[in-house]
């Protein structure tokens, strides 16, 4: 126990001097830093002191400094609410869903694309499926309704079928679908080029090996690629499950209406309905910060998790 | 040996099929895509009755004509250029230095840095108090405002960061500062140089999000001379929703609708373009520049 | 649009325009020099220029040497936009548009009597004309701080009525229904007998739609002697009722199931947007046979519009039917204020007192210069006409472009319009009997317009927000799915955890407060 502080001191020192010196040789790198720490000093963790709002009575002409604590009120108001529970299982549904669902896709495509016969194809397919990427989210619910409006071209085609029609757009039981199979459409092409780098990377050798092993393709998928891509897949889940409960608000937003209502309402949606449209700003920023916190919640043990399990982190 | 070895059954039927799934979604997602577009050339009572669907009806261009009229749209595209390169520019710059400085593993207290930079990511002060942060820059109403807000995204550092690590071998500086090469000039002249592929990721994510966005011009902005092309579309498309009636008006807010069906398509088209043209641009580096956690960070 | 705006543009030059003649009553200039202000505007998305491009605002500014920075607002983010403004400080001079909260932004706001009563003839006027109005106005302080603006039109006083295809009803041997039975019979006739004879089942019998105030069956419920108005709740004998808690909300219901499950009522009634229930009425083979609109020509193509006539009202199963009239006084009674960074408060609301000061200025601010979508008759009415409007543009579109609509600094009440000064045009004769006809089942008491308690409209709103969002998907829900007994009590209960009782003695507060 008596050299305990004699170590810590050490590392303490060794630590200092080794930052002084890293700080002269390599002042230039920490330079590279300033212009992006400067904007998040200032656009980031300089409005974080209006946090606070959510522990008071905001009131608008009082100001952020001049308006009356009231402790955890806003957040108790909140928690026994009758919409809380529905937010949070909304949220959370909708955002699992997501996240499980369009997973795998990115990952079968650029499998898919790297194992494709036809040089053309391939080059035709990726540069198809990224395409929808850059559609804006406002441009991409306007199409749903296009497509699956009770007059749209799905349900004229079901229509010539003898079906329908399906009320794709007002069956609550559905939102939640069309918003997850949306995203996948959109995004999966965009997000598979990760995937097609990192296939990219394995080395030739390894493929030759397996296939004088004898193994055939599907074999060499699982015991070849996949191992190869596990720690981009890793990386990738951790972060989005850092935003397990702050799904984007607008494509929510505007996909909702009276219909879905109580599937589609969630957390993002309702914190900016109360505080921007309503103006209740304590209350929605009690609400904003109690999501946060989760969030930031999820994302650390999900990376401890991940840290433990594979040996692969985002910090 | 392998060059000659005969496919086995099973792998000719896994390529059968692999083909078969990739034309399956290469129709999927371009369908939808070509729909749009021969929908904004066909008129819209053939759209509305289901007629339109491998090729366009009664063609039609009277869409583009009144979007091209319409002298929002040209403001709007202009202003939306300008911000969207001067936002690209200033972010890729800023992001490769960040990246890079990142991805050097002598930089110490990196870990806190990198800590303080991802926090950013999942917590945030919210709208009011950044509203009232620009307010005190004296920033509102300034396109500056849209610019700058839109340039700095701490995923596009992390991306960065791990291109570097993994292209950049520490053994390349060790040697170049051996020949008495400092950092600021290994950078300029090698690093750079070895990163056009992340350049052109960085530009091209930068661009999407600021083209697409229009949140922040909603808030910041006071002029109509400034709105971003986003902007004017949601002023059309939901304009063409909310006209009320005034009297002795009504057979032209009949005019209008059916226009307005027509236009719809056609704005699609019009706001997408550009984006969509930029990718094959930087395709070639694409691949190449993600590659992402494809070491550990 | 830019030809057309061309168009517009040379017309309105080769036309003799009329610059209105000063206004008697108005000391001008306001300012003996150049004053800038700057208002923040709420930007009808018709309107093609910028504010300051505006005729009207130029010729203000000559007259009266004010000049104005205007910020401009896009309509669909007015209400951020507004908000955000008071609670980050940074306020304009002014605030025009469709409504700010001025009970709760108060303090941010200046009180307008001393002002008016000291230097604006043609608000003071206004007044006299509207007597109510000041009361309206008036917070609990006693001050008022806001002005209205918008037209207050009297054929508008019952926004929508329900228009039924009379040339259907001939065809199949009907007669107008006396009775929600009569009702319903017709709308199935007009489902089943293909009234359009095109051989297909492509008729609505009743069209309405959820993405549009005036297009909504939230007014049905007043067949049953309840209503349901965006505030859920109604006046009798001076106590204020929540509706949705009523029994007769439950029947109405039921009814309003009955109707949309059999098909009655178009099935994408809460999916579709404005556009696409538009593209129905318009459709080339005329489809409606009821529909609800402010008028019918505003949903259907021209060459069917003489074949509706609007259907009477006549008395529900419960021995009596409501239909709810706008608030009174009408107008958006908080569309202008000025707040407290006005270093000169009178000046504007002189500048105001202006803009109000005569039928000249008052229409060069909502319909652009005279004679190109305005003009004067012989006996010194005014009309709104179409000859100048060019192809691919509409008077709308002029309106807001040429001239700035009603969301502007004027309030166009019947000393400017009305069936005294303004010659209607001739397909407008049939809205102004409907109007009247509905009017008459108008609940003699209601909420009226007005201001309350700043706590108390605070925590309105606040229980206001779960309560609609709790009765859109219930109300939703009841119409397609329909609904049992037992849910009607699960509702009820629900009901009392969205604490309606305080909502609605908040309300009776306010009732009693403006009555």
């Amino acid at each position: 126990m008596q050299t305990a502080p004699v170590v810590s001191g050490c590392v303490k020192r060794s630590w200092y001097a080794g930052f002084i010196q890293s700080l002269r040789r390599n002042w230039i790198l920490y330079a590279f830093l300033v212009p992006t720490l400067a904007y998040l000093i200032i656009f980031q963790y300089w409005p974080l002191y209006g946090v606070q709002i959510a522990f008071r009575k905001f009131t608008a002409s009082k100001g952020i400094w001049g308006s009356a604590w009231v402790g955890m009120q806003n957040f108790e108001k909140f928690f026994n609410s009758y919409m809380f529970k529905d937010l949070l299982v909304n949220t959370v549904v909708l955002s699992v869903y997501q996240l499980i669902a369009a997973f795998p896709f990115p990952i079968i495509l650029a499998l898919m694309l790297n194992y494709s016969v036809s040089n053309r194809l391939r080059r035709a397919t990726q540069m198809v499926t990224y395409a929808p990427h850059f559609i804006s989210t406002v441009v991409l619910v306007g199409m749903m309704s296009v497509f699956m409006g009770q007059t749209g071209l799905f349900n004229t085609l079901l229509g010539k079928l003898g079906i329908g029609p399906v009320a794709f757009l007002s069956d609550s039981s559905m939102f939640r679908d069309i918003y997850v199979w949306s995203h996948i459409w959109q995004r999966t092409g965009y997000n598979s080029v990760i995937y097609i780098a990192a296939l990219a990377s394995v080395s030739p050798e390894l493929h030759e090996a397996a296939i004088v092993d004898g193994a055939n393709k599907l074999q060499r998928i699982w015991h070849v690629d996949i191992p190869a891509i596990l720690p981009t897949a890793v990386i990738l889940l951790i972060m989005s499950t850092g935003n397990v409960l702050s799904l984007g608000f607008e494509k929510v937003y505007l996909m909702q209406n009276d219909l879905n209502l109580n599937v589609a309402e969630i957390i993002s949606t309702y914190v900016y309905k109360i505080g921007l449209l309503n103006a209740q700003y304590s209350y929605s920023t009690a609400i904003g910060l109690f999501n946060n916190i989760v969030n930031l919640v999820i994302l650390l043990s999900v990376n401890k998790l991940a840290d433990r399990l594979s040996g692969t982190s985002l910090l | 040996m392998i060059g000659i070895r005969r496919k086995s059954r099973f792998d000719r039927g896994f390529d059968i099929i692999n083909t078969f799934l990739l034309v399956l979604s290469l129709l999927v997602v371009l369908y939808p895509l070509y729909f749009i577009l021969i929908a904004s050339v066909s008129d819209a009572t053939s759209i509305a009755s289901g007629k339109v669907i491998l090729l366009p009806q009664n063609v039609s261009f009277i869409g583009y004509q009144r979007i091209l009229e319409d002298q929002r749209i040209w403001t709007g595209y202009g202003n939306s250029i300008l911000y969207t390169v001067a936002s690209t520019a200033i972010g890729v710059i800023a992001t490769v230095m960040a990246g890079y400085s990142f991805s050097r593993k002598d930089l110490a207290g990196r870990k806190v840095l990198i800590s303080l930079y991802i926090f950013t990511m999942y917590f945030s002060g919210g709208l009011i108090p950044t509203y009232l942060v620009v307010k005190q820059l004296g920033l509102i109403g300034s396109p500056w405002t849209v610019i700058l807000l839109g340039s700095v995204s701490v995923y596009n550092i992390i991306i960065a960061r791990s291109f570097f690590a993994s292209s950049i071998p520490p053994e390349l500086f060790e040697a170049a500062s051996i020949d008495g090469c400092g950092n600021g000039r290994f950078f300029i002249s090698i690093v750079v140089p070895l990163s056009k592929s992340i350049i052109a990721v960085l530009a091209l994510y930068y661009a999407v999000a600021q083209w697409n966005g229009y949140f922040n011009a909603l808030v910041y902005l006071n002029k109509q001379q400034h709105y971003p092309l986003q902007m004017v579309l949601r002023e059309i498309l939901i304009g063409s929703q909310s006209i009320q009636a005034d009297v002795a008006d009504v057979d032209a807010i009949q005019e209008m609708q059916r226009i307005a069906a027509t236009v719809r398509y056609g704005v699609i088209v019009v706001a997408s373009v550009p984006m969509l043209m930029l990718y094959p641009l930087v395709q070639k580096y694409f691949v190449k520049g993600v590659m992402i956690g494809s070491v550990k960070g | 649009m830019k030809k057309a705006m061309t168009l517009v543009l040379a017309l309105a030059l080769s036309i003799s325009l009329v610059l209105p003649a000063l206004a008697a009553d108005v000391e001008l200039p306001i300012t003996p020099e150049m004053e800038t202000f700057t208002i923040m505007i709420d930007k009808e998305d018709m309107s093609q220029n910028g504010w300051s491009e505006k005729e009207c605002v130029a010729f203000t500014e000559k007259q009266t040497n004010i000049h104005i920075e205007w910020i401009e607002v896009p309509h669909s983010g007015w209400k951020e936009r507004v908000n955000l403004t008071f609670a980050s400080g940074d306020l304009p001079d002014a605030i025009i548009g469709s409504g700010v909260d001025v009970v709760s932004n108060m303090d941010s706001l200046i009180a307008l009597n001393e002002y008016v009563d000291r230097s604006a003839p043609n608000i003071l006027q206004m007044f006299s004309d509207i007597p109510e109005m000041r009361g309206a106005l008036t917070l609990s302080d006693g001050q008022f701080y806001s002005l209205p603006i918008g037209d207050a039109d009297t054929k508008n006083e019952v926004n929508t009525e329900m228009w039924i295809n009379q040339s259907w009803m001939d065809k199949l041997g009907l007669n107008m229904p006396t009775n929600i039975d009569e009702f319903h019979d017709i709308l199935v006739a007009f489902r089943d007998q293909d009234p359009n004879g095109n051989g297909l089942k492509d008729e609505i019998p009743l069209l309405a739609s959820a993405s549009s105030g005036a297009a909504n069956i939230d007014r049905l419920f007043g067949f049953f002697g309840t209503l349901d108005t965006d505030e859920h709740v109604r006046v009798e004998n001076d106590q204020v009722i929540f509706t949705p808690a009523e029994n007769t909300y439950f029947q109405a219901l039921q009814w309003i199931h009955q109707l949309y499950s059999e098909g009655l009522i178009n099935q994408e009634y809460f999916t579709e947007d404005y556009q696409q229930f538009l593209a129905k009425g318009n459709a080339e083979t005329c489809i409606a046979g009821v529909a609800l609109e402010w008028y019918i020509d505003n949903i259907i193509l021209g060459s069917y519009v003489p074949d509706y006539t609007y259907m009477p009202l006549f008395d529900g199963p419960n021995g009596v039917t409501y239909w709810a009239r706008e608030k009174m006084p009408q107008g958006t009674l908080n569309g202008f204020v000025i707040t407290s960074a006005c270093k000169n408060p009178e000046a504007l609301v002189r500048w105001y007192d202006y803009i109000n000061s005569d039928l000249d200025i008052l229409n060069l601010w909502n319909y652009g210069p005279e004679n190109l979508i305005w003009r004067y008759l012989d006996d010194g009415r005014w009309e709104l006409f179409t000859d100048n409007v060019p192809e691919g543009s509409s008077s709308s579109q002029i309106r807001r472009t040429m001239g700035t609509g009603p969301r502007a600094p004027l309030y166009a009440y019947f000393r400017f319009r009305g069936p005294d000064v303004e010659k209607y045009a001739d397909r407008i004769t049939g809205k102004v009997e409907a109007n009247q006809s509905y009017l008459k089942f108008a609940p003699a008491q209601a909420i009226t317009s007005g201001f309350g308690l700043v706590d108390e409209e605070a925590e309105r709103n606040m229980l206001l927000v779960d309560i609609d969002n709790y009765l859109t998907q219930f109300k939703a829900n009841a119409i397609v799915n329909g609904i049992t007994e037992e849910a009607w009590q699960k509702h009820i209960q629900t009901l009392s955890t969205l604490q309606i009782d305080e909502y609605t003695a908040l309300w009776q507060s306010f009732y009693d407060a403006h009555k």
